[in-house]
């Protein structure tokens, strides 16, 4: 690590601005786990308590007792995981596909992968459903995760190809020339030097299917087969709005995304340093 | 290299059939809707070929939402950018935290719109809220001020917004400063560059490609955003003060039952994005090619 | 040093890759029965009832009773909020497969009768008694001679008020708009504000101005031509009460919901709750003071007329049971609604919520079994009120400004689009002349009308 070079005033902005960075990010959770924390008396208190003078686990053991939060918080982590698992799969594919063989309308199918995005998703909701209607897929889990994976496609192969660009073609090259098959050099060569841009793309996917809403609403009809945004809103419209059952349910699920990416972060940043644009 | 080009389309062709069946077809749908006058609850519809169109170039409410995407859209992504930019600077000097701090800046962008939303109506609520509070003991105002209200609605939409998504731009623009060599600061600095001539002289230039690409995609999320929007504000009295194309695209569709028009302000909204964004490339493509 | 990391990083991945796969062949097959289709047949019924006791209590009772007596079925009842069921709705209808069994608003029944997408429900109606059905929700879905609808419960809305206030200033209930601006003036003070409207489209955009419109002698449209009437005297008149009004209520109110408004009330920052229905019970035990947590200190309130109107109107909120023309089992759904409405089902069912819903028989509305509930018992004022009411013809639907606009086939548009609450916030908020803004919306709505081919005027 470079030593912080000279001056007491450098310092001092770069501590004045951390801190700022730091209460602008954390600082909103922060105050969702404290109104968690406190009795349903203390919530509308004014002046409202930064640290619950009273602090209690009963809105967590009400949700958890009193909803299907368990149910939910299941449900999105199987989703999330299998679009996380088929998103990096065909992407990577594709990214691959698009990088090193060459075929005529190459280029054109990048921009055209670029447009998917400039449609609205609420307008694509209701022939969306139409679609998955005559697939017979409505309300299963598989019509989510061909969902949230078809979104996510066009910015994991933007993505990944731009990492799979930045890894010389030698590399495989010598791999085949040592009697490699090309899976076995994909599979060796290619995919840990573009793990980074994986995972970044993996985080992006997770990070979308985990937080989805509208599909979610649209597309499942079952109680068992709710995710954690469509429970979350279910209690936000529930006759009386318990604020402090909501704030817990926003601990819950906000918590399980900060540590799946803590445990992944230094590959994030790492990564799209090392693959990154092209400049 | 025939082989190859087979191979490269086999391994796109995954890819391209989930796009072309999920993505392509509710767009050549809604194109084709919008062509068509049909109410929400029928399953039939008439034709009325460019109707929809036509009225909506009269339609004060038409011009009204463009007027709000068009400030909202401008600026959520100058205040992204602003922000995340400076947050990368920051997070590319060391110092102690770093690396905690580097995880805590990307908090925001976890987490669903829907709680983000609750949160912030929380936090802003003029009666129970916690900004309120600490604006008025602080002196910094007299009254508590109605961040959800009419006046200030849409200012409170940007700053959730804004809070929501900077850190997407933190991530990709602090990947790019980590890989500019250092000599090219030392140089600067030997020239004789202070801090805020080397940003314009170094930074700058090195991240246009970067830079080219986070404009471009946040700006296009941005126009087309509608949970944030309609989570905030989209039912309450106040939605006049932030009804955006995609608000008013949905209001169509899903309220007044209008299904046809619906689909034909989705379709302006794509073409308008489609110019624009050809437009951008046009302009500053010509220019990257040659960094 | 680098060759050691991949290494590791591979066998990692592999290991994750690996279990991954597992979850998601197990999320994907163990779904396999709904994808390549099940032996049990489904009923889809959703509602609008979200409480879970509520739920429960249906789960308990009539899907249990029912699965007893069709062993092929499976009922699968979907709470949801309204905004969400007509999201739901919309994309189900435009797909062709709706629910078998729903909740709907009236005001959107009609445009669903005259597009013939819900099926007449004359022989559930008179198996349940239409003599004992109350007069106030029969003939709602009554349209060409057939019933089209039925009411799954009643739950009267009116102004919730802090009594112990208002009778500390000695003044009477409002009973005109001058009488309520007198009253809202004089319970304000530096430390609560008089009133609350909830800032939310459906409430102040149209639940509302029908009300104003029926307390001050108006109508949404006119009766022969449909011409909408949102620049006639009666609105204007409530425009300009309204505004004067706005001084006396919290100054970011347009933002908030109508829950908010509830927590106010209970929580002392105001003195009236605009909109109430008896949900304010639930508020008022869990918030208020422990020692104000009583109907001495929270009474409801009818709502006052206007200068050209006879006497006040308050909405009656009750959704009713529809079924779809394209529903795949009709006849269990009529089946299922004979089971809901037996007494033994239908009893907990209303006591689920107590007061809010409301029985829509007038034997169970004296009987004293239900009477003895605990909660109707402590508030029996409230339930008292609302009789009152109902034998006075005090309530019309939501959204209708006279009985016959149950026959007006272009509420729920009217209502989506907003015109009239744009309106509103503009005169209430925004200060704007109540003539001017009128007169737009009146132009907004005739186009719109004009759209939706249901012009008949010239």
């Amino acid at each position: 690590m470079r030593a912080a070079p000279g001056g007491l005033r450098r310092t001092g902005v770069l501590y004045a601005g951390g801190l700022a960075l730091f209460l602008v990010g954390a600082f909103p959770l922060l105050w969702m786990l404290s109104t968690a924390l406190k009795p349903s008396s203390e919530i509308f208190a004014t002046p409202p308590t930064l640290v619950p003078v009273k602090s209690t686990l009963e809105n967590f053991t009400r949700l958890f007792a009193e909803t299907s939060f368990l149910t939910y918080f299941r449900n999105s982590v199987v989703v999330s995981f299998a679009t996380v698992l088929l998103t990096l799969s065909v992407s990577a594919a594709g990214a691959y596909g698009l990088t090193r063989c060459a075929f005529a309308g190459r280029e054109k199918v990048a921009g055209l992968i670029l447009m998917t995005y400039m449609f609205s998703p609420i307008m694509i909701i209701i022939p969306f459903y139409i679609l998955v209607k005559r697939l017979g897929l409505v309300n299963t889990h598989l019509a989510l995760v061909l969902s949230y994976t078809t979104f996510c496609l066009p910015f994991c192969l933007w993505l990944l190809r731009s990492f799979f660009q930045s890894i010389p073609l030698e590399l495989e090259e010598a791999a085949l020339v040592d009697g490699a098959g090309l899976g076995r050099a994909v599979w060796y060569v290619v995919l840990p030097l573009a793990l980074p841009g994986i995972i970044a793309a993996g985080i992006f996917t997770f990070i979308l299917a985990w937080n989805d809403f509208l599909f979610a609403l649209v597309l499942i009809t079952s109680e068992e087969l709710k995710t954690l945004p469509v429970g979350v809103n279910d209690l936000f419209n529930a006759t009386i709005v318990d604020w402090g059952m909501i704030m817990a349910a926003g601990v819950v699920i906000t918590v399980p995304t900060i540590a799946f990416f803590v445990a992944v972060q230094r590959y994030l940043i790492q990564g799209w340093g090392a693959g990154g644009v092209k400049g | 290299m025939k082989q190859r080009a087979l191979l490269g389309w086999l391994l796109l062709a995954p890819s391209l059939l989930l796009i072309g069946g999920l993505v392509v077809f509710p767009i050549g749908y809604n194109v084709w809707l919008s062509l068509y006058d049909k109410h929400a609850f029928m399953p039939v519809q008439t034709f009325v070929g460019l109707k929809h169109y036509v009225y909506f170039a009269h339609d004060p409410e038409f011009w009204s939402s463009v007027r709000y995407g068009a400030i909202y859209t401008g600026s959520t992504l100058c205040l992204q950018l602003v922000l995340g930019i400076g947050a990368a600077l920051l997070l590319n000097e060391a110092f102690v935290g770093r690396g905690l701090l580097r995880g805590v800046v990307l908090f925001p962008y976890m987490i669903p719109t829907i709680v983000a939303v609750i949160l912030w109506k929380w936090l802003l609520n003029d009666s129970y809220g916690l900004v309120n509070h600490l604006l008025v003991s602080s002196h910094l105002a007299r009254a508590p001020l109605a961040w959800l209200g009419p006046d200030y609605i849409m200012w409170s939409l940007i700053f959730t917004s804004v809070w929501q998504f900077f850190p997407f731009v933190v991530v990709a623009y602090l990947a790019r400063l980590q890989t500019i060599p250092p000599e090219l600061y030392e140089a600067a600095k030997v020239d004789g560059a202070g801090a805020w001539g080397r940003f314009v002289h170094v930074t700058l230039p090195q991240t246009r490609n970067v830079l080219f690409v986070i404009v471009l995609l946040r700006s296009i999320f941005m126009f087309t955003k509608f949970d944030t929007v309609w989570l905030m504000a989209g039912e309450g009295g106040v939605s006049r003060y932030i009804r955006t194309l995609p608000v008013y695209a949905y209001a169509r569709s899903f309220t007044y039952l209008q299904a046809g028009m619906g689909a034909a302000l989705a379709v302006i909204m794509f073409a308008m994005l489609l110019v624009i964004s050809a437009v951008y490339f046009r302009l500053l493509r010509d220019e990257e090619s040659t960094a | 040093m680098a060759k050691r990391r991949r290494s590791s990083t591979i066998s990692r991945r592999r290991f994750l890759a690996d279990s991954v796969t597992g979850a998601a062949a197990a999320a994907v097959f163990g779904r396999a029965p709904a994808v390549l289709g099940q032996q049990t047949r489904e009923l889809q019924v959703w509602h609008t009832e979200v409480e879970p006791q509520t739920v429960k209590t249906i789960q308990d009772t009539s899907i249990a009773e029912f699965e007893k007596k069709f062993p092929g079925f499976k009922v699968k009842q979907q709470a949801l909020g309204w905004g969400d069921l007509n999201t739901k709705l919309l994309a189900a209808l435009a797909a062709g497969s709706p629910p078998d069994l729903t909740h709907l608003n009236p005001f959107m029944t009609a445009s669903l009768y005259v597009k013939g997408q819900i099926r007449p429900m004359d022989e559930l109606i008179r198996a349940l008694g239409e003599k004992d059905i109350h007069e106030a929700t029969l003939k709602l879905q009554y349209f060409d001679g057939k019933y089209y609808g039925v009411t799954h419960a009643m739950g009267a809305t009116y102004f919730a008020e802090r009594r112990d206030l208002r009778e500390q200033k000695g003044l009477k209930a409002p009973e005109t708009y001058e009488d309520m601006l007198k009253l809202a003036a004089a319970l304000t003070d530096d430390k609560r504000y008089a009133v609350q409207m909830p800032g939310e489209k459906l409430y102040m955009g149209f639940v509302h101005p029908a009300e104003w419109l029926a307390g001050n002698g108006g109508s949404w449209v006119d009766a022969k031509t449909w011409r909408p009437q949102l620049n006639s005297r009666a609105m204007l008149e409530s425009l300009e009460y309204l505004q004067k009004l706005n001084k006396y209520m919290p100054q970011g109110w347009s933002g908030q919901k109508y829950l908010d408004t509830l927590a106010a009330l209970s929580t002392g920052k105001i003195a009236m709750a605009y909109l109430s229905g008896a949900r304010t019970i639930g508020y008022i035990e869990r918030y208020a003071p422990e020692n104000m947590r009583d109907p001495e200190h929270f009474q409801p309130m009818l709502r006052p007329h206007g200068p050209s109107g006879k006497v006040g109107i308050s909405a009656l909120d009750g959704e009713n049971w529809a079924v779809f023309t394209q529903s795949k089992y009709p006849n269990e759904s009529f089946e299922f609604l004979r089971l809901f409405y037996k007494k033994e089902n239908y009893l907990p069912y209303c006591h689920s919520v107590p007061i809010h819903l409301s029985p829509i028989f007038k034997s169970m509305l004296n009987d004293p079994e239900y009477l003895a509930n605990p909660r109707i018992k402590k508030w029996k004022s409230w339930h008292d009120v609302m009789i009152a009411g109902l034998n006075q013809q005090r309530f019309l639907p939501i959204g209708f400004s006279r009985p016959e606009d149950n026959l007006l086939p272009f509420l729920a548009e009217l209502d989506g689009s907003g015109i009239v609450a744009d309106m509103v916030v503009e005169v209430m908020v925004g200060g704007k002349n109540p003539k001017a803004e009128a007169d737009r919306a009146q132009k907004r709505a005739e186009e719109l009308l004009t759209q939706l081919g249901h012009k008949r005027w010239s």
